[in-house]
């Protein structure tokens, strides 16, 4: 009997086997492959009404030593395809590429301000619908073109692909800069009621590449991008946990630093029509330096007069940022209309992008000191 | 008699199989389904669809109680006559194997979707269904016994989406019951149909060996899934927000690709890996419901012999809708005709039971 199974399970297992290798396709070698860093996109106006897409990928080369260097094993390369349309660039670049490119690795995705100003919405297109595409990349938005910045030398690192993927992943840290940044994070903002998406800005100053502020969307379109002092008082009124330095100063001696963990909440109301937003930051945190205040941990006083200065310049700063957003930039970058919609309904066909701009908006801010540090290194 | 012990089945293992015949496929889509009409307010919409299959589990312990030896097959057979009540059996059985043949082919859609785009989908197809095919064959214990082992599995699946929570926003969510009534429940039709496969304990209720816990176990099942699919559809919506679950045919997937395992570079592959665990056993009990009806209507025929002549017709019809959207359309015109002739046939039967008195004594 036991013979007798064996007879049948090891035809079966030779059969199925050779089965699924029949059945598979587009399948190819690892030496075959090229693993894609990072993507681009720019964009050319031919005439005005007519685009060239061009979607530069950065590839890795293994084994590569032809810079005399032994050390370098890894470097990279760019990929560029140039197309009428997203699709046709994939085409194109197949043309000029040895190998095909395989997604699923790629750590960044780098538009150009040109590409952005014209609009996002193709690219996310074509990016959602792939499903191989990692979604956990970072989104940035660049001052120079894609290619440019993807093809930039940085030293140490294979490509600048892994360079500008670390400089996100760790730019929270400071500037209450918003800590997920990813495509998944486009997309969750991307076309969603009462939000526009706010992407990290990169530049490259002086052969360095460099965070330089935020650019701001108006739906799929950018429509402004804010000085990186500006963008830390967005930030921090537009994400929920957000860490960074709010500095009191005097001359330039005396000063007093306070490292902050921040913290929203959003009350909306209408009175007579127009929408009336309440902002209640609170800012939790730790005093890193302090040669300004006397007895600032001793005396509760001064302790409370640290804490109202404090307030009173997040609520300077956070108000002009508003007053600018409702001059300057014209679109609600701290996503306040979402919390209209989450009150008032969604889906009601309200041009809530208007109506924010139109409201009345306040900031009260709640500062307090958490942690004094080791001492106090006071004269 | 030694046969008919071995053919038993405890209750846990009756719960095991009732939510393991319906907890498929269809969760992963259901967030689309009832976030069109009834928004945010999707997951209550769910938890009122949940009368549905209370409703079944009510009728069966009407049934369980008249009648403790008799499945609805033969009961219908006794009221309705042999010809008519065969009739029904047999719409009642191609219910089980469009369950069957949906299930396969979605599996089939979203494994080469995401996972493996480098094999032809109806390869994959004859695959999936060989598995549940294997375990039709070999009969109901093993197949209470693998319901047993992945119903734990089915928890720890759905606990890894809880990871999501700390990622959403509340706000996602809000407003609650700001919706009127009308869209409510016409959500809640919408997720009715989800719960298909409750059907299946109509069939097993007389095999059990501990007769008395049915009902609690009945309930305790539907409960599951209930819990199960409004709070996947909530944290969907909650990591998610609306304007998102719109755009995406998986929106559940999302959900679970924003969990970051160092190491791991891609979560959603192993989610997808347990996933496919669970919806294989979706796919066994489905298939073996249907080899049981047949073997009911045709005495002579073993389970085994079924279970193979009925494989190559499954995989027939699971072929003709490997696309998508016509998968959806096509299950979107014929799944609620089918929910309402069970809700018809099973109130039918049960009707006919409580006028026909006591079916014990009538017996005697």
């Amino acid at each position: 009997m036991k013979k007798n199974k064996f007879l049948i399970i090891i035809p079966l297992l030779v059969i199925v086997f050779s089965f699924f290798i029949t059945g598979i396709k587009d399948s190819d070698v690892v030496e075959n492959l090229e693993i894609v860093a990072g993507i681009g996109s720019d964009i050319e106006y031919e005439t005005p009404d007519i685009i060239s897409y061009s979607a530069p990928l950065s590839v890795y080369i293994f084994g590569d030593t032809s810079e005399n260097d032994e050390n370098i094993r890894v470097s990279s390369a760019i990929r560029r395809g140039v197309g009428g349309t997203l699709g046709k660039t994939r085409e194109n670049r197949q043309s000029l590429s040895d190998k095909k490119s395989i997604f699923g690795f790629e750590k960044v995705c780098v538009i150009s301000e040109d590409s952005a100003v014209c609009g996002i919405g193709p690219v996310i297109d074509i990016l959602f619908r792939n499903p191989q595409l990692n979604d956990t990349g970072y989104f940035v938005i660049c001052k120079c073109k894609a290619e440019d910045m993807l093809s930039h030398k940085v030293k140490g690192y294979p490509s600048s692909s892994d360079f500008i993927e670390g400089l996100l992943k760790n730019e929270y840290n400071y500037s209450f800069f918003p800590k997920d940044t990813k495509i998944t994070d486009l997309y969750t903002s991307l076309y969603v009621e009462g939000i526009n998406p706010v992407v990290p800005y990169i530049e490259i100053i002086d052969d360095n590449i460099k965070v330089s502020g935020m650019a701001l969307f108006k739906e799929s379109r950018m429509v402004a991008k804010s000085s990186f002092d500006d963008s830390k008082w967005l930030n921090l009124m537009g994400n929920d946990k957000g860490r960074g330095i709010v500095s009191l100063q005097k001359t330039a001696k005396n000063y007093a630093d306070f490292y902050a963990y921040s913290s929203k909440k959003v009350y909306v109301n209408k009175i007579g029509g127009k929408l009336h937003f309440t902002i209640n930051l609170r800012l939790k945190g730790d005093i890193i330096t302090n040669t300004y205040f006397k007895d600032l941990s001793k005396n509760k006083d001064v302790k409370k007069t640290f804490e109202n200065e404090i307030e009173e310049k997040v609520r300077k700063n956070c108000c002009s940022i508003i007053n600018k957003m409702k001059t300057e930039y014209r679109t609600d970058c701290i996503g306040l209309g979402q919390y209209a919609a989450a009150k008032y309904g969604r889906w009601s066909n309200t041009d809530w992008n208007k109506e924010v701009l139109n409201s009345n908006i306040d900031i009260n801010v709640k500062a307090s000191i958490e942690n004094w540090g080791r001492g106090s290194f006071e004269k | 008699m030694q046969n008919s012990l071995e053919n038993k089945i405890t209750s846990y293992q009756l719960l095991c199989i009732l939510t393991g015949t319906a907890v498929g496929i269809g969760l992963i889509s259901l967030p689309n389904e009832v976030t069109q009409i009834a928004k945010q307010n999707g997951w209550i919409s769910v938890i009122i669809g949940g009368v549905y299959p209370l409703y079944l589990v009510y009728i069966a312990c009407i049934l369980q109680k008249k009648f403790p030896d008799k499945n609805i097959l033969q009961l219908s057979r006794q009221f309705l006559g042999t010809f008519l009540g065969n009739f029904l059996n047999l719409i009642f059985m191609s219910n089980f194997v469009l369950y069957t043949t949906a299930v396969a082919s979605g599996l089939t859609i979203l494994l080469t979707t995401f996972i493996m785009y480098f094999m032809v989908p109806v390869r994959l197809l004859i695959f999936i269904v060989f598995l549940g095919a294997i375990s039709s064959y070999s009969g109901l214990k093993p197949l209470a016994s693998i319901n047993e082992l992945i119903f734990i599995f089915t928890i720890v699946v759905s606990l890894i989406s809880l990871v999501a929570l700390g990622k959403g926003k509340l706000i996602n969510v809000l407003p609650i019951f700001d919706l009127n009534t009308k869209l409510l429940l016409r959500g809640s039709i919408e997720s009715c149909f989800s719960y298909g496969g409750t059907e299946i304990i109509f069939l097993f209720y007389p095999l059990l060996s501990d007769k008395e816990n049915f009902r609690s176990c009945a309930l305790k099942g539907v409960l599951f899934i209930v819990i199960l699919y409004s709070s996947l559809t909530f944290l969907t919506v909650y990591y998610c927000g609306i304007d998102l679950v719109k755009k995406s045919f998986w929106a559940v997937l999302i959900a679970a690709k924003s969990i970051e395992i160092p190491i791991i570079n891609n979560f959603r592959f192993i989610f997808m890996f347990l996933w496919s665990i669970v919806n294989f056993k979706t796919i066994s009990n489905n298939y073996f419901a249907s080899v049981f009806i047949l073997q009911d209507l045709f005495k002579r025929s073993s389970i085994k012999k079924l279970s193979v002549i009925i494989y190559p017709l499954i995989i027939l019809i699971s072929s003709t809708y490997l696309n998508e959207e016509s998968r959806r359309t096509f299950l979107k015109f014929i799944i609620p005709k089918y929910t309402l002739f069970n809700i018809a046939y099973l109130t039918i039967v049960c009707c006919m039971a409580l006028i026909k008195k006591d079916g014990l004594n009538e017996k005697k």
